[in-house]
């Protein structure tokens, strides 16, 4: 065992001098890599989609993926108009701000034409029961002026066509369009190119600022720039870019001179001048709510321009942090820009391996810079170590890294291991997350064990510096190290047990609460009084038909014809929706059953003892125009159908129980021909990531935890020393859930990896604590003063690092992301609890594993 | 050799013992783990029931302490006060058809009509219904159930459809009267004078002086659809249909429009016991006439749903039902 552990000191002895000997080649090399992938680095784009936050592979979304071109799955968009004025809708300045923005919603590019829907729209019809029969039209007269007449038909209309509720409010004062966006746009050729979401939501901003915004924007050209002219006014918009407007782009038609058609220009921001205007359209009694993925993601990016200023914060603060810990301002700087690097060469390599930023791996570069400023405080407090002992810069060096090598690559390959296993998470956003981090956490192994052992070589301590480091400690400093110290003495440590197992009873009880979902309303991204969250609020409680949709798909693939006028196809259909009215937590249904019946009851006078399903072909076929395709609840021929189920909320438990019962209901319903499949809809993602999540968590906690104990088992050979390291991390994760449980955070996507990340890097702690332990008890000190000298060399920096980690993340809290916030919260708890842990119960469980060989040594 | 393997062994064992209480944290410490990360479950959701207020109902009936609400699917409704609760009886088989009508025939026995000449029967005042008559390829619906008139009871319905019982609805003959065709029989009612009257499709009203052996077609006042017909107190005779057309006789040869606001098809309709006539229909209206049906106004509206029946509640307010289930309102608000 101990010729082992020789054997890879000498190693690591000739790894550190050949390294010190070879640092100029070196250092050109790594400053070229480093020219390279800042060059790189420029090239990152953002790379949000709506594919990217699902589980891919669940059977919920193979059933959605299946029927994407059928029906709009979950990417619905809903643009409500809102008349806040007096009386009802039915005036000349809403409707006209009505039809402008169905108009507007219409030319989107990306929407799906053929599915926007609003009263303005031909495809809402009304139909009305007259004596001789029944007549039917648009609601909206096609040759619609704004008359005074014209406005009561419109009444008279929508009251028929019985769309109140779903496209005019209940209290009629707010009517809404509602369009699909295809991840692929039809238009731009035949393999189709994805939506420009950037573009969609940028159009959104412009539809509500037209009635919100009492100022217009006139945009004119600063110079001459291709057919334009300097001075041409090239755009006019009702958004407020404010500084921003240089980093935006705009795309302007213009027909060139002798040309025959327009073409497309892009202009920069740069390039224009903007002039503020009074918006003739501003209207303070209009009030546009947008909701849907579009929309959210550009709220979602416009929160992520947050990330900046929590970095320079962090940056910051860490700066303030190490400068007061070293206090060396060489050294506080060669770590803050070591520690930047691995960033710098991560989000080089990002485009290289086609990954883009998205709103979660955005965080990943905190992290990096998190754990690289960590590893460089060990690091250059050796070397500092070694250099007031009167070592020259490189003999410091070159010691440091011996001694640091072994524990700080075996942290740092556990922190890659901690987030490769968030690969388990079968999300594409979660894996892009773990891969990013694991590749960061890798470069740092070369930034930090080669590149900054290589840039303090040249490194001249300051006199203060050293003076102050030859200071001897301050009685304080003494007294806090020796009562820490004396968590390694077995009566302490009982006393430490007790309150430690305490505490694991209340949260492991409490941590029982956990939910798997979102708990809350609204939609969990953001916070709950955010635009966003205040429309959808807005739109749920004056319309039916709620935002929280989950679609269930019924396949009648066998049937001769129209499957729907088979009436073992409808009727289940019709049993179905009945059933679903009965479960808790469903607030409405619309299928093709309820609406064929309300069609039947319609020809037979309105007289709603008609409003059943006929047995018969021919009577089903009286409900035919509820078959049509066109209205989205079936494709051609019936052979698919979906089933809205609109749900009130989309909390974890609401969503787990409807899922089940619509389960039980499948089972105890088999018809021969018919195949019900769960699941679309925002809710039936939700159901199928909730999950994915569920499924996830015990197979990432399993993996975490067995890589770290092969891992340690590895690293100390000892079985003792394995759980004094595990040990404080289990309870930690513990302590973790029962938090997110009293918070109200559930354990979602954005949560999930949060234990992984947080035991992944916690475990550096313990693995440097205890490799210095081991290494002074091999010498034959006993474990008490091996414990306290780790402490004096390693345990500064090892509670100075978690103090700036946890402060690093701490600044997500500010997020306008409130996933963010959740996630800075918990890893700032994870990463200090973390800490504690390792200095206060790893001794106590040491000073109890270790008690006898201490004796025996003795 | 032994004895040094053995110091070593029990030195290893007393390591173990001396360790033991950092040994019971670690196992402790697994077993809350294995507690915490276990497969979570949620508290029990309430159970998945037909609710009361979400299901269509076609018809109420009120006999004693009873209450029965048959509508959508087959699914008959009972309750001990008109505030509920509901709940589902058991209907056997269960055909899913829907039912149009409800009756109490004597204070255990009732009868529920519906599509597919549905007919079925309780015996324990509507708790358990067994099945009478079902024709699934007959796709005309009952619509209305009548009597027992001297001893019959009458099913009508659509395309003419007839027929009578006259052992409390066990057994039933079907029959086909000229005067009567193929139209939709909405509704039937006696009238004071011990008269029978249907209502009907396309302004038809018929009426029988001999407890329905014979019909004779009355001339045609409205050309539209008739769904009910109300024998008031007064001995007069109110029938209401299709947008708001409603007429009222006293010797069946003059009629009186009577005024009602809106255009509103009206389905259901009853007589207070103040003698006031109470109608139902389309968007959640309850009109109410105190002149004997020569005008009436809106007691109540709602949304755009449908209801269907109405029965006089305790108090002020009715039981009515519709396309949004059965409940009590009450003038001043739904309670």
């Amino acid at each position: 065992m101990s010729a082992a552990a020789g054997r890879m000191e000498r190693v690591v002895d000739g790894f550190a001098r050949r390294l010190v000997a070879w640092r100029h080649p070196l250092s050109v090399l790594f400053f070229a890599m480093t020219v390279f992938f800042g060059w790189s680095a420029t090239r990152v784009q953002l790379d949000p989609g709506f594919l990217k936050l699902i589980p891919i592979e669940h059977p919920y979304m193979r059933t959605m993926m299946d029927y994407m071109r059928d029906f709009s799955g979950a990417n619905t968009l809903l643009v409500n108009v809102r008349w806040k004025g007096e009386g009802e809708i039915y005036n000349k300045p809403f409707m006209d701000a009505l039809q402008k923005t169905t108009d507007e919603v219409f030319f989107i590019p990306g929407i799906n034409r053929t599915k926007v829907s609003s009263i303005f729209t031909p495809s809402t019809y009304y139909i009305e029961i007259t004596e001789d029969g029944f007549n039917g039209a648009p609601v909206v007269p096609p040759r619609y002026s704004g008359q005074p007449e014209e406005l009561e038909e419109i009444r008279k209309n929508v009251r028929l066509s019985g769309q109140i509720g779903l496209l005019v409010a209940n209290d009629l004062k707010a009517a809404m369009i509602r369009a699909d966006l295809q991840d692929y746009d039809p238009s731009k050729g035949q393999e189709g190119q994805r939506v420009d979401y950037w573009e969609v939501q940028a159009r959104l901003s412009e539809i509500r600022g037209r009635f919100e915004n009492p100022n217009k924007y006139v945009y004119k050209m600063k110079a001459d720039s291709g057919p334009f002219k300097a001075g041409e006014t090239v755009l006019e918009g009702f958004v407020d870019y404010g500084p921003l407007l240089r980093f935006n782009s705009f795309k302007v038609l213009k027909t060139a001179e002798g040309a025959d058609g327009a073409e497309s220009y892009t202009l920069r921001g740069d390039e224009l001048d903007v002039e503020i205007v009074k918006n003739p359209e501003f209207n303070p009694d209009i009030e546009v709510n947008v909701i849907g993925f579009a929309r959210l993601l550009g709220d979602v990016i416009m929160g992520l321009l947050g990330v900046f200023a929590f970095f320079a914060l962090a940056f910051v603060i860490t700066l303030a942090l190490l400068f007061g810990y070293t206090r060396s301002l060489k050294l506080t700087l060669v770590a803050m820009v070591v520690a930047l690097l691995p960033v710098l060469w991560l989000v080089g390599i990002l485009p290289m391996i086609g990954f883009g930023v998205d709103p979660m791996s955005i965080l990943v570069p905190f992290l990096i810079f998190s754990i690289g400023v960590s590893h460089a405080v060990q690091m250059t407090n050796a070397w500092r170590q070694e250099v007031v002992a009167g070592a020259s810069a490189n003999d410091a060096s070159r010691a440091a890294f011996s001694k640091l090598f072994i524990p700080g690559a075996v942290a740092l390959l556990t922190n890659a291991l901690g987030f490769a296993v968030i690969m388990f998470i079968d999300i594409p956003i979660v894996k892009e997350l773990g891969i990013t981090a694991c590749l960061g956490v890798l470069l740092m192994i070369v930034t930090n064990k080669m590149i900054l052992p290589i840039c303090l070589t040249h490194v001249k301590l300051e006199d203060y510096c050293r003076r102050h480091s030859l200071k001897p400690e301050s009685a304080l400093m003494v007294a806090i190290w020796r009562g820490i110290a004396r968590c390694a003495e077995p009566r302490i440590a009982v006393g430490i047990f007790a309150v430690t197992l305490a505490l694991l009873a209340g949260s492991a009880v409490m941590s029982r609460n956990l939910v798997i979902g979102d708990s809350g309303d609204g939609v969990p991204e953001l916070h709950a009084d955010s635009r966003y969250n205040r429309d959808n609020r807005q739109i749920a409680k004056s319309y039916d038909i709620g935002t929280d949709v989950l679609t269930v798909i019924v396949e009648a693939k066998e049937f001769e014809g129209e499957s729907c006028l088979h009436y073992d196809v409808i009727s289940t259909i019709d049993k179905f929706e009945l059933y679903l009215r009965g479960v808790h937590g469903v607030q409405s249904v619309l299928s093709v059953a309820g609406i064929g019946r309300l069609i039947i009851s319609a020809f037979s006078e309105g007289n709603p003892r008609w409003r059943a399903l006929p047995r018969s072909q021919a009577g089903l076929s009286a409900g035919s125009k509820a078959f049509d395709p066109n209205l989205g609840f079936n494709n051609e021929g019936c052979k698919a159908i979906q089933v809205l189920i609109f749900t009130r909320g989309h909390d974890g438990q609401t969503v787990a129980h409807v899922i089940a019962e619509i389960k039980r209901f499948i089972a105890d319903h088999p018809v021969q021909g018919v195949n019900m499949r769960l699941a679309s809809g925002n809710v039936g993602v939700m159901a199928a990531t909730n999950e994915a999540v569920a499924e996830a968590e015990e197979t990432m906690l399993l993996a975490i935890f067995g890589a770290l104990a092969v891992l340690c088992l590895l690293t100390f050979r000892s079985l003792k020393a394995t759980l004094c390291v595990l040990v404080p991390l289990t309870i930690v994760s513990i302590f973790c859930n029962a938090l997110m449980a009293l918070l109200g955070i559930g354990l979602k996507v954005a949560t999930l990896p949060v234990i992984a990340l947080g035991v992944g890097v916690g475990v550096d702690y313990g693995i440097y604590l205890f490799e210095r332990i081991q290494h002074d008890m091999r010498d034959g000190r006993n474990f008490q003063d091996a414990f306290y000298e780790a402490m004096r060399t390693r345990g500064t920096a090892a509670v100075f690092t978690a103090i700036t980690m946890s402060v690093a993340v701490g600044t997500w809290t500010l997020s306008a992301l409130k996933f963010q916030g959740d996630m800075g919260l918990l890893l700032s708890f994870m990463f200090l609890v973390n800490m504690i842990g390792a200095v206060c119960l790893l001794p106590a469980l040491g000073a109890w594993f270790f008690k006898a060989s201490a004796k025996a040594a003795a | 050799m032994t004895q040094r393997g053995a110091l070593s062994s029990c030195r290893k064992h007393r390591g173990f013992i001396a360790g033991w209480p950092a040994y019971g944290v670690a196992l402790i410490v697994a077993a809350s783990a294995v507690y915490s990360f276990a497969p979570r479950t949620y508290p029990p959701a309430p159970a998945t029931v037909v609710h009361a207020n979400d299901l269509l109902v076609t018809q109420i009936a009120h006999h004693g302490s009873r209450w029965l609400s048959a509508g959508e699917q087959g699914h008959i409704l009972v309750a001990q006060s008109e505030q509920g609760p509901w709940h589902d009886a058991k209907v056997e088989p269960q055909r899913g058809s829907n039912f149009n009508d409800v009756l109490f025939v004597s204070d255990t026995v009732a009868l529920a009509v519906g599509h597919e000449s549905w007919i079925v029967r309780s015996e324990d005042g509507g708790e358990t219904w067994k099945e009478v008559m079902f024709d699934a390829e007959r796709s005309e619906p009952l619509l209305a159930l009548a009597g027992p008139y001297d001893g019959t009871l009458f099913a009508i319905g659509g395309f003419g459809q007839y027929l009578t019982s006259t052992d409390e609805g066990k057994t039933w003959q079907r029959a086909t009267h000229e005067a009567l065709g193929d139209r939709h029989l909405n509704d039937m009612t006696r009238l004071g004078d011990g008269n029978l009257l249907i209502a009907g499709e396309r302004g038809l009203l018929a009426l029988s002086c001999d407890n329905g052996a014979t019909w004779t077609a009355l001339p045609e006042i409205y050309a539209g659809s008739f769904f009910g017909a109300l024998a008031l107190k007064d001995n007069g005779l109110l029938v209401y249909g299709m947008r708001g057309n409603a007429f009222v006789t006293h010797d069946r040869h003059t009629w009186v429009q009577a005024a009602v606001p809106g255009k509103i098809s009206l389905f259901g309709g009853t007589v207070d016991d103040d003698g006031s006539i109470v109608l139902v229909g389309e968007n959640e209206t309850v009109l109410r006439s105190t002149d004997g049906g020569k005008t009436f106004a809106i007691a109540l509206a709602g949304e755009r749903n449908r209801l269907i029946a109405v029965l006089p509640a305790e108090g002020d307010g009715w039981l009515v039902a519709g396309e949004s289930g059965v409940g009590l309102r009450k003038p001043g608000g739904k309670s």
